[in-house]
């Protein structure tokens, strides 16, 4: 219900003096809303995400703005202040992205290993270079995940969690934060993503709600080897969400590797397993041979 | 650059205050030492507004934030009142500085140039010492919700831990035992193992008396003398007698 309150209304920027017409409410991030919107003299349409929260909005303006040139992140037009109602609000008018977050994607059909690592890989790209800027990501989840349905594409939506190394994770998600799953701190490093991208890799594979409460990764992995894929993708989820002995970088190449060498699923008639059915069909022959010429020579003997 | 200190006291109560003294004036006596408090009232099945409103009270005295909230809830609470502390604080000081600068606030400049100042902002915070004392609600009523409250203590420290600058936290249990008032059930400490093994030793059962807690709050905080604030204790007015066992 509150969601629609702001409807229709007008919200004019203080110092770009844009004037956006309310449409649509799109979705609730950690410290505001994202609403469909219209730049009255121009007629296009923005999404625009709606704070009380300076200090936030501030933040991840500078984030987008900074790696403009990825194509994963939104286009951003502008950041001003305005007010709703007697509300003192700011605001980030960015690209319009048409298409649904990851999390009703799922719910519509069910994805495939191959997807669903693809899409890792991607947000691990991502990931490292944030890391190579000295920031973690921070708060993955399937909601702040797009897919575009015109460009085709994945895009990432929401930046409220990015946090510099060495700071404490403000924003997080029970289900992605290691904390909460007791193999690690909530400090930001690079293995603090490792460990998201891995439990949204198995979100994605076991297809269902996870709880944190009383659950446990070893618990997880044991889910995990009841699903149609390879051993070796298995362990390196289990390696990820663990975060010992291989770094971010190392993870991500063994992950392109799966995906160069389409490894994703587990090879029921490998080489060796070939050989050991012609053998024992060979095998099976013989004995029937031997048990022909028995046959054949007890009964010359009568 | 010397760090900022962020004094914190947070009151954890799932009912009014019955004993000892009025919170609320404990409150505002421990603002002066710049400790900044915070109210947190446990909600259960039934709404027991009044002791909302004592809640709201102790927090506005104490220039601090209120929430209510399911005790299921309350380490999220916890670690979000604390920020907001941690946030308030540091506007606030950066706001003078700026005033003294600039001659205006943050909002007089303009957006796309507002980052460094935001930066500097997240960084103090970032740094800043916290010192935070927990007043835990150990009451007769609390008794089904103490394993989730202690939980949510513990997921309290994880998070201050995390953090860039130090944290000490202290608990502080009310009732005490044995008819006391309070317990120091954890002395100020950065040793997370002790405080939170220390933790699961908490136990609910007997009256509610908020004002002693946040006294000895106060005590521990400043490292004061015990009867220049229970002079507070016995000048303020007395509350409804009713013994909750």
């Amino acid at each position: 219900m509150i969601n629609n309150k702001y409807i229709g209304y007008i919200v004019e920027g203080k110092w770009g003096k844009h004037k956006y017409q309310i449409l649509q409410f799109l979705g609730e991030g950690g410290i505001g809303r994202v609403y469909k919107v219209k730049d009255l003299d121009t007629n296009e349409f923005y999404a625009l995400k709606l704070s009380d929260d300076l200090h936030s909005i501030t933040k991840e303006y500078e984030i987008l703005k900074k790696f403009q040139y990825m194509e994963l992140f939104p286009r951003i037009r502008e950041i001003d202040d305005c007010f709703l109602d007697v509300l003192k609000m700011y605001y980030i008018a960015m690209e319009y992205i048409d298409g649904n977050n990851l999390k009703v994607y799922r719910e519509k059909k069910p994805m495939k290993v191959q997807d669903v690592i693809g899409l890792a890989a991607i947000i691990g790209r991502t990931f490292r270079i944030l890391h190579n800027n000295h920031l973690v990501f921070g708060d993955l989840k399937l909601e702040n995940l797009m897919i575009d349905k015109n460009k085709k594409i994945l895009r990432i939506i929401d930046f409220g969690g990015v946090t510099p190394m060495g700071y404490g994770i403000k924003e997080f998600t029970p289900l992605y934060d290691r904390a909460s799953w007791k193999t690690g701190t909530r400090r930001a490093d690079e293995k603090y993503d490792l460990f998201s991208l891995n439990m949204f890799i198995v979100t994605l594979l076991l297809n269902r709600n996870i709880s944190v409460e009383g659950n446990s990764v070893d618990n997880l992995m044991k889910q995990l080897e009841t699903v149609d894929i390879s051993p070796c993708l298995i362990h390196l989820i289990h390696m990820g969400l663990r975060q010992k002995i291989l770094t971010f970088d190392e993870y991500l190449y063994q992950l392109e590797e799966i995906i160069n060498n389409n490894e994703y699923m587990p090879k029921f008639y490998k080489e060796n397993d070939i050989n050991r059915i012609i053998n024992f069909v060979f095998a099976g022959s013989i004995l029937l041979l031997a048990g022909v010429l028995t046959f054949a020579g007890k009964s010359m003997l009568y | 650059m010397k760090s900022i200190e962020v004094k914190q006291i947070i009151v954890v109560t799932d009912g009014k205050s019955n004993m000892g003294g009025n919170p609320v004036t404990a409150a505002a006596e421990a603002s002066k030492y710049n400790i900044v408090v915070n109210a947190i009232g446990i909600i259960g099945d039934r709404e027991d507004e009044e002791h909302l409103n004592e809640i709201v009270q102790i927090s506005k005295a104490g220039g601090g934030t209120w929430e209510s909230t399911l005790v299921s809830n309350l380490g999220c609470t916890l670690l979000a009142v604390t920020q907001k502390t941690i946030n308030k604080t540091i506007h606030t000081i950066v706001g003078n500085q700026l005033k003294e600068i600039i001659g205006g606030s943050v909002e007089d400049i303009p957006p796309e140039k507002r980052s460094k100042v935001i930066q500097y902002m997240e960084q103090l915070g970032e740094e800043a010492e916290i010192k935070c004392c927990i007043l835990m609600d150990c009451s007769g009523s609390m008794s089904n919700k103490m394993s989730t409250a202690r939980q949510s203590i513990i997921e309290l420290i994880n998070s201050l831990q995390a953090r860039a600058g130090r944290s000490k936290v202290a608990v502080i249990a009310f009732p005490g035992e044995r008819g006391e008032f309070v317990k120091i059930f954890q002395p100020f400490t950065e040793d997370i193992k002790e405080i939170k093994s220390r933790i699961l030793e908490l136990k609910a059962g007997g009256i509610t008396p908020t004002a002693a807690a946040i006294n000895k709050a106060v005590e521990l905080i400043e490292g004061k003398d015990q009867d220049e604030i229970e002079q507070i204790i016995i000048n303020s007015e007395p509350l409804l007698k009713k013994s909750m066992i």
